[in-house]
């Protein structure tokens, strides 16, 4: 296997699959959301969405914090520190990859 | 997913704050109520050594109206967007960015202050006040257009202007001319944001107590498929 071929597998799979990356990319922008705004947001299912975080917070990237707003339960998730570092991790490794790629194909 | 893509998703998740509209409405009452303030003291005389009063009586209410504004719009989101498309905590600033953004609001204050004044007191320029002044309001509310890939805050910055322009040629003295330049463009901004909203509130409803979607951790054999 090549050598860029093989940065590709070094990737962290629990955030390069799309909808988890697409769940990380905006809780990376914010401090918390709640589970709502994530399903208007990625467009998926209650279920998809909750298997996806539910992977996230096994990796102790997300932290899920369940309580009220009234009545009303409401989900908050925030990315952990830990999470907040895989991410620049891995959008760096994307960079370089891609970078490298462009270079090679030139 | 390419780098640009993220950038979208990151970006449109800051925009988020400005989708209903609600922004705009309480920017719109902050102009409001610097019109009712200047209207009130334009029944009084604040020449002399009783203009740097006025100064800083004019800060105190535009830190005033920035708190009202924060609770309004703060209480419209909770009853409004939040129930209908989720709720988004931004991350706060450093305590050290905070405490440079209220100095800066204060100094912004302070120059709007000086600048009407000094302005008010040029006669030449007085009729070019609301023109200029729009044409500012023009390029910030751009600028927030262009930051947050709004089209609307562009036609915003557009009207803005035309109506500086029209102010300026409807010649209105003092003492009409700052509350009536202050109110007009608070009714603009404010209608901009009532729209924003009434459009927010056709295209989503809330989602009852019965139905609200919430996360439910998925059971063992889900979690290892």
């Amino acid at each position: 296997m090549s050598e860029e071929l093989r940065k590709f597998t070094d990737v962290d799979r629990v955030i390069h699959e799309p909808a988890r990356l697409m769940i990380v990319t905006i809780l990376y922008a914010v401090e918390k959301v709640d589970f709502l705004y994530l399903l208007h947001e990625t467009g998926l299912t209650k279920g998809n969405l909750s298997a996806h975080l539910s992977k996230l917070e096994n990796a102790e990237y997300v932290e899920i914090e369940k309580t009220f707003r009234g009545k009303i339960p409401q989900t908050l998730i925030s990315l952990t520190p830990a999470g907040r570092t895989a991410f620049e991790t891995y959008r760096k490794q994307l960079e370089t990859i891609v970078t490298r790629l462009s270079e090679e194909t030139k | 997913m390419p780098q640009d893509q993220l950038h979208q998703i990151a970006r449109r998740t800051e925009r988020y704050w400005f989708e209903d509209g609600i922004w705009e409405i309480g920017f719109g009452l902050i102009f409001a109520l610097l019109a009712l303030f200047y209207w009130i003291t334009s029944l009084s005389d604040w020449t002399g050594p009783r203009s740097f009063i006025l100064l800083i009586l004019q800060m105190g209410v535009f830190i005033g109206a920035l708190f009202i504004m924060g609770r309004v719009v703060k209480t419209l989101k909770e009853r409004i967007t939040y129930p209908r498309t989720g709720y988004v905590a931004y991350r706060r600033p450093e305590p050290r960015t905070r405490l440079r953004k209220a100095l800066v609001a204060g100094l912004v204050a302070a120059l709007i202050g000086a600048f009407v004044s000094v302005i008010s007191s040029l006669q030449v320029m007085e009729n070019r006040l609301p023109l200029i002044t729009g044409a500012i309001l023009a390029v910030a509310l751009a600028i927030i257009g262009y930051r947050f890939n709004l089209l609307r805050m562009y036609l915003l910055a557009l009207l803005c202007i035309v109506l500086g322009y029209g102010l300026s040629l409807a010649n209105l003295a003092e003492p009409l001319i700052t509350p009536v330049f202050f109110g007009s463009y608070g009714l603009l901004i404010f209608l901009s944001g009532l729209i924003t909203l009434l459009i927010y509130i056709t295209r989503t409803r809330p989602a009852g107590e019965e139905e609200y979607p919430d996360y439910e951790a998925p059971s063992a054999e889900d979690r290892d498929a």
